[in-house]
């Protein structure tokens, strides 16, 4: 993928629309799960609201990614000559995840739950290189390696820091270093700024929209060393990135026949992300232990990791060439 | 999620291995290792005498803060923070003095009201029991320069098997000088 010596693309309807729903995408979580959580935390309004969005931008997200398979060409060109990765491996992740959380113990247990926070982490930090790229391309002004520092290293600060908020810190036995791991997450936050700060000297920054762009991923995991509850500290971010999800989705499924494609997504959205939603907490039903769906849960979400890292390889021809169709600035 | 590598890239023998390759991830493991170095040098370093651990709101920013509150306790309110459970940890971003007094502002209701909790910070620990108010009380402690947490035991409460977890709270420690 080269980029275009002009940028007319950034202006064209598609660019044009996509970055700012990003945008607002970010925001919405970022506006909503502080004031939530902190300004007004006893309005039910304001809590029924997030956790709608709470509901489309995690299991909502993850079952959108899913489309892919309905896709006929996504599924003769890549999918199916590919069968070990989209179909084996995650069919084999999912049931090992439940076989792994029915028959490990709590501690054993916690550090898978933290191994796939880690990843689930860097998934995020691999978007965002991802949306750094689309807006480069748009833009058609190169990402810099300063610049690809600097997200690299808030990806990081990220997985160090995600650590005290949401996993089992007490039983993995991280739970005397919460502290450090907090501070060394902040250190390398800041290093990442500064790597930020020095890739604005090497060239002097505009007021366009992948600046904005990049200044926004810059804050992505901000959250974290601001806030000291889970919701404003992780899921301001991790839920910002499913919604971001949903407007990429949202262009490749619009098309010749739009409407048909986001009904698709909608009822992907909404059935599948209820069925995630439904195996995460099986426990309202009498009987049912809720490990192996846990387990399973937590797979499927790690089929999503793969799937996604698979489909928008935009270094390998096929998949390039297919998103292009859909996002006009990188053609 | 989109992959950004460019397309005159060698075709990758794994994703690890790519992924270890790139000069960005290599930058990026050397500076997070100079970081942490830095962090650990600088965490030895004991909290000086006077430190008040402020567990009420407003709840600061992370670094204005000498303690983590990761899963133990629930909100910050006017007068402290309730514990979630049984057990209640607060993790201090340096070590307490090898030797001082801890001055323990806190308050319980219900059942807990006036019953004996334990505070423990290393070897040193000592039962104390408060009331509804918050209120003071003052344990000597004497390590070797390596406590990094306060713990809090609550007893087990027959009467009450631990629904109602808003019953035990902390408003704030403050770290004192031996005396």
């Amino acid at each position: 993928m080269t980029a275009p010596a002009a940028s007319p693309a950034i202006g064209a309807p598609n660019g044009a629309l996509f970055f700012p729903l990003l945008l607002l995408a970010t925001a919405v979580t970022f506006v909503l799960f502080p004031l939530a959580s902190h300004v007004f935390p006893e309005t039910a309004s304001l809590t029924e609201l997030t956790v709608w969005v709470m509901f489309v931008g995690s299991g909502g997200h993850v079952a959108a990614s899913f489309f892919f398979y309905t896709d006929r060409e996504i599924r003769e060109k890549l999918l199916f000559p590919q069968r070990g990765r989209f179909f084996l491996v995650p069919v084999a992740i999912v049931l090992g995840s439940a076989l792994f959380f029915s028959f490990t113990g709590p501690v054993v247990a916690a550090w898978g739950i933290t191994a796939y926070w880690v990843w689930q982490t860097h998934h995020y930090s691999r978007q965002n290189h991802g949306i750094l790229a689309f807006a480069s391309r748009a833009g058609g002004v190169p990402v810099t390696k300063l610049e690809r520092l600097a997200l690299t290293l808030c990806g990081v600060a990220g997985v160090i820091g995600m650590t005290t908020f949401v996993t089992p810190i007490a039983e993995t036995g991280l739970l005397a270093w919460g502290w450090y791991l907090h501070t060394v997450g902040l250190g390398v936050y800041a290093a990442a700024w500064v790597c930020y700060g020095l890739s604005l000297l090497q060239r002097a920054p505009a007021l366009d929209m992948r600046s904005l762009m990049l200044l926004v991923l810059m804050l992505f995991f901000g959250p974290l060393f601001l806030f000291s509850d889970p919701l404003s500290a992780v899921f301001t971010y991790a839920i910002a990135h499913g919604l971001q999800y949903l407007v990429f989705m949202g262009f490749v499924v619009s098309g010749r026949r739009a409407l048909a494609g986001f009904g698709v997504l909608a009822a992907f959205v909404l059935l599948g992300g209820g069925l995630l939603y439904a195996f995460m907490r099986p426990e309202g039903q009498r009987g049912i232990s809720p490990e192996p769906f846990f387990g399973a849960y937590l797979g499927i979400v790690m089929w999503h990791f793969l799937l996604d890292a698979g489909v928008w390889r935009l270094s390998d021809p096929f998949q390039r060439s297919y998103m292009a169709r859909h996002f006009d600035f990188l053609r | 999620m989109v992959s950004t590598q460019r397309s005159q890239d060698p075709a990758p023998a794994s994703y690890i291995g790519s992924a270890l390759r790139k000069r960005e991830n290599q930058l990026a493991a050397g500076i997070t290792l100079v970081v942490a170095v830095l962090v650990a040098l600088f965490m030895q370093r004991p909290l000086p005498p006077g430190t008040v651990i402020e567990l009420a709101e407003p709840e600061g920013f992370g670094l204005a803060r000498d303690f983590t509150p990761v899963n133990f306790w629930w909100k910050a309110v006017s007068t402290g923070r309730w514990t979630q459970g049984p057990e209640a940890q607060v993790l201090l971003n340096r070590p307490l003095p090898e030797r001082g007094h801890l001055l323990i502002e806190a308050f319980g209701i219900g059942d807990y009201r006036g019953v004996p909790i334990e505070v423990r910070a290393g070897p040193s620990r000592q039962k104390m029991a408060f009331g509804e108010h918050p209120s003071r009380m003052r344990m000597p402690f004497a390590n070797e320069g390596d406590v990094y947490v306060i713990e809090i035991s609550l007893p087990p409460i027959p009467e009450s098997p631990g629904d109602d977890l808003h019953a035990f709270g902390l408003s704030r420690i403050t770290v004192e000088a031996a005396r």
